[in-house]
Parts: C-alpha cells; sequence; structure tokens
C-alpha cells in the first residue's frame, strides 16, 4: 500500500476520530441541555419513591451530632418537610427563608429538616451560620439525597406523620412549596392527577392540544 | 484465528473501562456503598466488603488486560462480571425498581446519576461478547510502529464512541422521564 492510498487511509483515520469527537461532543451537549433547562414549574419527578408509598426509616446525624430519624411513624404526630438546599445553588438561598415562614405558620404539624451532601462540613457550617438556620436540624447525608432521588436543587419532600410520602418536587417559590402540603391535605398529588380524575374530557383536550 | 492487532485493541480497552470503572467506585466509596444498598440484592454485613472488593477485582482485570498474560481468566473474570452488573440490573428493572442510581457511569457522565434501562442489559452483553472475543487464537505477527498507531487510534475511538454511547442512554433516560412515563 503505498502512494495515494496511503496518505487516503491516514485522512480516513484522522476524519474518523474528528467524528467521533463531533459525535461524543454533540450527545455530551444534548446531555447538558437537560441539565440546565430546569423546569420553572413545581416539578414532580415520576423517579424515586412514588407519594404514599411508605418511606424507609434512615438514620441521620446532623451537623450538630444529634440523630435523627427520617421515615416512619412520627411519635410526636409531626410531619417532616426534608428541604435539600446546597451552598453552591443560588435559588436555595432565596428559598431558605420562605420554608422557614411557612413552617412557622404550619408549626403545630410540621418540623422543617434541611439536608444536603458533600464533604466540606466547614463550607456547610458557614452556610448554616450564614442563613441563620441554627435552630433547624442540617444533615449532610449522600444516601438520604439518594433515597429519594433527588436530582435538582432547592428539592422538598414531604412525609407525613403516619410515614408515607404526602408529596416531593422541585421548587423555587412559595407557591411551589405550598403545592406540597396543599396535596397533602387534599390527597391529590399534583394538578395533572386532579385533571384526570376529575375533568377526563378536559384532560383529554389538552393531551390533543399538546401533542 | 484474528490478528493480535485486534487482540490489543479489546485489550487496552478493556483496560481503560475498567480504570473508569475502579476509578469511579474507589474516588466515592460512600456513594458506591449507597448503589450497592440500592440494588437491595446483598446482605446488609456483604456491602462493606464489596465496596472495596468490586473496585479490587476490577484494578486486577486491568493489569491482566495490559499485561496480556492470563488471558483466558482475564476475558472470563471480566465477562463474568459484567453478566453479573447485567443480572442486577434486569432483576431491578423486572422489580420495576429502575429510579435506583445504576452506578455504571464511566468518564464524563460518571459523576452524575444514570436511571437503570434495558439498553444498559445490552450494552453489558455487548461488551461481554467484545470480551470473550479477545479469546479466539491470534495468528503469530510480530507488531511494528505502524500497528502501535492504529492500536491507539482505534482504542481513542473505541472510549470516544463507548461515551457518547453512554451519554445517548443517559439522555434517553431523561427524556423518558419528562414524558412522564
Amino acid at each position: 500500500m503505498e502512494g495515494p492510498l496511503l496518505i487516503s487511509y491516514a485522512i480516513l483515520w484522522v476524519l474518523v476520530i474528528v467524528l467521533s469527537l463531533l459525535v461524543f461532543a454533540l450527545a455530551r451537549q444534548v446531555g447538558v441541555l437537560h441539565e440546565r433547562v430546569a423546569p420553572a414549574g413545581a416539578l414532580m419527578p415520576t423517579s424515586g419513591p412514588k407519594v404514599g408509598e411508605v418511606s424507609n426509616v434512615m438514620s441521620v446525624t446532623d451537623l450538630k451530632g444529634n440523630t435523627l430519624s427520617i421515615g416512619g411513624v412520627d411519635s410526636q404526630g409531626l410531619a417532616t418537610l426534608i428541604l435539600f438546599i446546597s451552598p453552591t445553588c443560588p435559588v436555595c438561598k432565596s428559598l431558605v427563608p420562605v420554608a422557614r415562614s411557612l413552617v412557622s405558620y404550619e408549626g403545630r404539624r410540621m418540623r422543617l429538616v434541611f439536608a444536603s451532601d458533600g464533604d466540606k462540613i466547614e463550607q456547610h457550617a458557614a452556610y448554616v451560620s450564614d442563613l441563620d438556620i441554627g435552630d433547624y436540624p442540617y444533615i449532610v447525608s449522600q444516601p438520604l439525597g439518594l433515597a429519594y432521588a433527588v436530582s435538582k436543587l432547592p428539592f422538598a419532600v414531604l412525609i407525613g406523620s403516619d410515614g408515607t410520602l404526602k408529596s416531593k418536587g422541585l421548587v423555587n417559590t412559595r407557591e411551589h412549596l405550598e403545592s406540597l402540603v396543599e396535596s397533602m391535605d387534599s390527597g391529590v398529588a399534583s394538578l395533572q392527577e386532579y385533571v384526570e380524575k376529575h375533568m377526563p374530557e378536559l384532560d383529554e383536550s389538552i393531551t390533543e392540544r399538546a401533542s | 484465528m484474528i490478528d493480535p492487532l485486534i487482540a490489543r485493541v479489546i485489550g487496552f480497552g478493556f483496560a481503560v473501562l475498567f480504570i473508569g470503572a475502579a476509578w469511579h467506585k474507589l474516588s466515592t466509596p460512600e456513594r458506591f456503598a449507597a448503589i450497592l444498598r440500592d440494588y437491595q440484592l446483598l446482605p446488609a454485613f456483604l456491602i462493606r466488603p464489596l465496596t472495596f472488593l468490586i473496585p479490587a477485582i476490577e484494578v486486577t482485570l486491568v493489569l491482566g488486560w495490559i499485561s496480556g498474560l492470563a488471558t483466558w481468566i482475564t476475558a472470563m473474570t471480566s465477562a463474568a462480571l459484567l453478566a453479573t452488573y447485567a443480572l442486577a440490573i434486569a432483576i431491578n428493572i423486572v422489580r420495576g425498581r429502575i429510579y435506583i442510581d445504576c452506578g455504571c457511569g464511566f468518564g464524563a457522565a460518571a459523576g452524575e446519576e444514570q436511571a437503570l434501562s434495558s439498553s444498559l442489559v445490552a450494552r453489558n452483553i455487548l461488551l461481554i461478547g467484545v470480551a470473550l472475543l479477545s479469546l479466539v487464537p491470534t495468528t503469530a505477527r510480530g507488531l511494528g510502529i505502524i500497528d502501535l498507531i492504529i492500536v491507539s487510534a482505534s482504542v481513542l475511538i473505541a472510549i470516544l464512541l463507548y461515551a457518547s454511547s453512554e451519554q445517548l442512554i443517559q439522555n434517553r433516560a431523561a427524556i423518558v422521564t419528562w414524558r412522564g412515563k
């Protein structure tokens, strides 16, 4: 093999490598788009434990070293609102005061727990003092996030006093957080479910328009 | 009979694959332990030792593939390991627990969660096929400089295409959750 054939062979190798790079870059970009295009609504992901399921009891330790159990029947009859946040998430900062105000309003039947993950404990400690949430348990635990399939922050999980998962979702605003409490009280997991159950003809027309 | 060039490409390809897999597990043992637990296949007392035993097996396989010694044992162990993963994934798909993290990410996608899907089982079966292909006896042929270049280029392309397909499987899983079914 020599002359033009050898050259074309070399060129083909280069082209194949470049094309593979391009394919990989394209696939990666699509993946990044999926991560970036965060939904604006209180999106309830289909992944993770389902609403109505009995949550597994998990024993976790908060930043102060107190042991808490998450899930299962609560001895004081309180529901638990877990808000997953992170020092690196800008929206979380604005949502923390909202969660505090909501829980102080609902304080007789609900307790608030913050959760995060990562290994820089001092960063979390600074974050807690920065947001002035030292009064609430702050858990740093990766297994907890994995258990509820938390993929986007800020994410809230509401567990009823009987230990069942009442509602969950990506929360960006006060309305979203309140919708979780509303869904616990009404027993309807989401607006979609309500429409499906009570207004089937409306549901059909929406589906038609959407498709 | 296959050309020794092909055997080398397979060998180095698997070496890179298992380096990625072992690194991913050893760098975040806590996460790997949580993933093992999530599969709900093993008794609790086995989780801790396996968190380190599985990456150790993978590192041994890396050495086996690079050295080209004991090809038979290396290939069979790789195939068995991949088959175990495929079986674990398949069992959890049948159970309907597709939302658990696969823990089988590699390279660029390793840090992210990946839901279970049947494409992952298919991927592993394909990999088992490739691993077993290396058991076919090779023709006796000395490898020169040009072969070395071809091996490196082929391994590079194999890595890129593997990472792309991994990413595409992950994208598909993301799209499936968006549709809500």
